[in-house]
């Protein structure tokens, strides 16, 4: 197939990234939940939080899934000079900052999830800034959810402690197929 | 001035195993979003990306590898390939997940792009890598996209999804 040149109108029935849903927080909130058409095995998920206490760590969960312990997640945390790695397994979520969090702190992320059929885990990767005391930190992940019985029907982000507070903004976009 | 976004390629789905996986691209999308969600058959071990088919000494990266609490890097030059996922792997059946980001705004210039890619086995463990690569190949466009597995083959259900942005 190398040299084979594909027509701009090829495209015409392909399946555009979609704008699945989205969230502005009007007040704070201990978690922002967005449903999904489970039409889509592919979605990519940015979010912009602000704590309004020391809300720690973020957790990354789908479809309401908080009691599975099928979470596992690889890190890389960097902070100034120092890379460290940690995984994690049997957790009910994916943690997104392994740090203790002060108050107003902003993490934004971006994320990719798949799945691509049903009967299948869902893959997740991660890429994370957040600034805990003014001091600017980065997170990557690669996640796992080990439930292979349902596709994505729902994304939520949750604070571990206190709240995310107003302001805190997600969207997510998916692809079909 | 119009807004050109992204436009998704119909989705490549594996149907039985394969050991390596092409996909044709527009040389009018200079700027490609590259989503690869794979199953190995066996241990597939290595995971490698070219472009083009291209397996001349024409690549380049910097990765990042973490295993538990273990984070190594390592640069890579004058290789055959780009190596999505670079790991000892033991077990057979491991499920990963890759992004890939390139972009070659002309002919006349190098390929340069970004990965981050997990890798699950279902024995040792989640594994991550990061990297940033180069294609020197300074003569064509990008008009195809290889994934190939080191050694065995990706399961049936091994999905490529590519969107392209148009210069």
């Amino acid at each position: 197939m190398l040299g084979t040149l594909v027509p701009l109108s090829a495209f015409a029935d392909a399946s555009p990234l979609e704008y699945v849903g989205g969230a502005v927080l009007a007040a704070a909130a201990d978690s922002v939940t967005i449903p999904v058409n489970p039409v889509y095995t592919m979605l990519f998920i940015e979010f912009y939080g602000i704590n309004d206490g020391n809300a720690k760590s973020l957790y990354l969960r789908f479809n309401g899934d908080s009691t599975s312990t099928t979470y596992s997640y690889q890190s890389i945390n960097a902070t100034s000079t120092t890379i460290a790695g940690a995984r994690t397994t049997g957790a009910n979520q994916i943690v997104l900052s392994a740090d203790t969090l002060d108050a107003s702190v902003w993490q934004e992320f971006t994320a990719i999830c798949v799945k691509s059929t049903a009967g299948t885990a869902g893959q997740v990767l991660v890429q994370s800034a957040y600034d805990p005391a003014a001091t600017i930190k980065l997170e990557l992940d690669g996640a796992q959810w080990g439930n292979t019985s349902a596709p994505f029907t729902s994304v939520s982000v949750v604070a571990s402690s206190n709240n995310l507070a107003a302001g805190t903004t997600i969207a997510v976009y998916g692809l079909r197929g | 001035m119009a807004v050109q976004g992204f436009e998704a390629y119909p989705t490549y789905i594996a149907t039985g195993t394969v050991a390596s996986i092409s996909v044709p691209v527009s040389p009018d999308h200079t700027r490609l979003m590259i989503c690869v969600y794979g199953v190995n058959d066996a241990n597939s071990k290595n995971i490698f990306l070219r472009f083009n088919t291209d397996a001349g000494t024409n690549y380049a990266e910097q990765r990042l590898d973490s295993d538990s609490s273990t984070v190594s890097g390592g640069r890579l030059t004058s290789q055959t390939k780009v190596a999505i996922a670079a790991y000892a792997d033991t077990d057979a059946s491991s499920a990963w997940l890759a992004t890939i980001m390139v972009s070659k705004p002309t002919a006349g210039v190098v390929a340069r792009g970004t990965v981050q890619c997990s890798y699950m086995q279902p024995t040792n463990g989640i594994t991550g890598q990061s990297l940033g690569f180069e294609w020197t190949n300074t003569t064509d466009n990008i008009t195809a996209i290889s994934i190939t597995a080191s050694a065995n083959n990706f399961a049936a259900g091994t999905r490529v999804r590519v969107l392209g942005s148009r210069r």
